[in-house]
């Protein structure tokens, strides 16, 4: 019973030397700080008015160009691109891309083309590690848009896409 | 009478038809959303990225249905070199020489009916004028609804309907001289109803 006891004491005391050899540990947080990616449309793509009831399938670049490619028209209207505004990041670079295409009276869109910041017209979902946006940089977009030919006369289409920007 | 379509335009090529001759010895003298910034969910990525939505607008309409019921038709008309004739809509003819103006007898005036059943407006354009002879188109004149006998380029803002006619004159200036008591000619000009 002494013995157990005097073990024990030997072992605080061996507790106490630990303590008082400390040592100190630097850790760094790291935190970097960039700007939210933000886009404002400037503008929706406009087709101009088109020959109703003939399927076609329709295409207006990022210039604001419509085409055709079958037995539709163009008729007139004033075609615009799509026109949007990325800022953010003055350093990041970006990824851009689209989707959710959705149709609307018999329109379909797809195919959506890019211009950012001037640097020609390619397919979106190919733009990877594009300019970093900072204050603005300009994305045009163009599309293009399925026809089935069951539209009237004095009718309109809005579908829609989504496009999206994350960093890279 | 001939049809072409033009990009956006519904053409319409119109001749003049100087059915008979001039009669320059028998007259001296005369001659057109919403913005959802989005953030993906879904982890430490949420501000980093930026959505939009975008729409595409699309208008829907039939071409016009143009049908020339009537090309224009001078009948005879006594004039000479550098003289200005002015048919209007209406059918008069009126013979320009030296800052006299003479009245002619009635010719036919050009006549369109436009058919279809537009929602949207347009306006009309006149453009290609080709000379024929000794005869140079040089501005179409319209008449549509209560707009009466003014250039067919002011007419710029023609809501849609059913059916309209559209009635056609022409200022034209002789440009030679004529060398025959029997000119035919026929000079023309494209005519096209374009939506905005």
């Amino acid at each position: 019973m002494r013995k157990i006891l005097l073990g024990s004491c030997a072992a605080c005391l061996l507790l106490a030397a630990h303590g008082v050899s400390a040592a100190t540990q630097s850790v760094t947080a790291n935190i970097a700080f960039d700007a939210v990616v933000a886009l404002t449309k400037n503008s929706d793509i406009d087709f101009g008015i088109v020959l109703a009831g003939t399927a076609d399938t329709y295409t207006i670049s990022t210039a604001g160009a419509v085409s055709h490619a079958g037995a539709g028209s163009e008729l007139g209207g004033t075609p615009a691109a799509g026109d949007i505004t990325i800022t953010g990041s003055p350093t990041q670079t970006i990824d851009i891309s689209v989707g959710s295409y959705s149709a609307d009276n018999g329109v379909t869109p797809s195919n959506a083309t890019c211009n950012y910041n001037g640097g020609g017209e390619v397919a979106c979902n190919t733009l990877t590690g594009a300019a970093a946006p900072g204050a603005g940089k300009t994305l045009l977009l163009g599309v293009d848009a399925t026809v089935d030919g069951t539209q009237a006369a004095g009718s309109t289409a809005a579908p829609t896409f989504v496009v999206t920007v994350v960093y890279s | 009478m001939k049809s072409r379509v033009v990009k956006n335009y519904k053409t319409f090529s119109l001749k003049i038809f100087f059915a008979a001759g001039f009669l320059m010895a028998a007259v001296p003298g005369l001659a057109a959303t919403a913005i959802s910034q989005k953030n993906i969910a879904g982890g430490g990525r949420a501000a980093l990225s930026g959505a939009v939505d975008v729409s595409v607008h699309m208008g829907f309409e039939k071409i016009s249905g143009l049908a020339s019921t009537n090309d224009i038709s001078c009948r005879d008309i006594p004039a000479k070199a550098n003289d200005k004739v002015v048919i209007t809509p209406d059918g008069s003819v009126y013979i320009e020489n030296n800052n006299v103006i003479y009245m002619s007898r009635k010719a036919d005036p050009g006549e369109i009916k436009i058919q279809d059943g537009r929602a949207q407006q347009f306006r009309l354009m006149a453009s290609g004028y080709m000379s024929n002879g000794v005869i140079k188109p040089v501005n179409a004149l319209c008449s549509l609804g209560d707009v009466e006998n003014i250039s067919c380029d002011e007419i710029n803002s023609v809501k849609g309907k059913e059916e309209k006619t559209l009635r056609l004159g022409m200022l034209m200036r002789v440009i030679d001289v004529l060398k025959s008591k029997e000119i035919k000619t026929q000079p023309s000009f494209d005519l096209s109803v374009v939506y905005f």
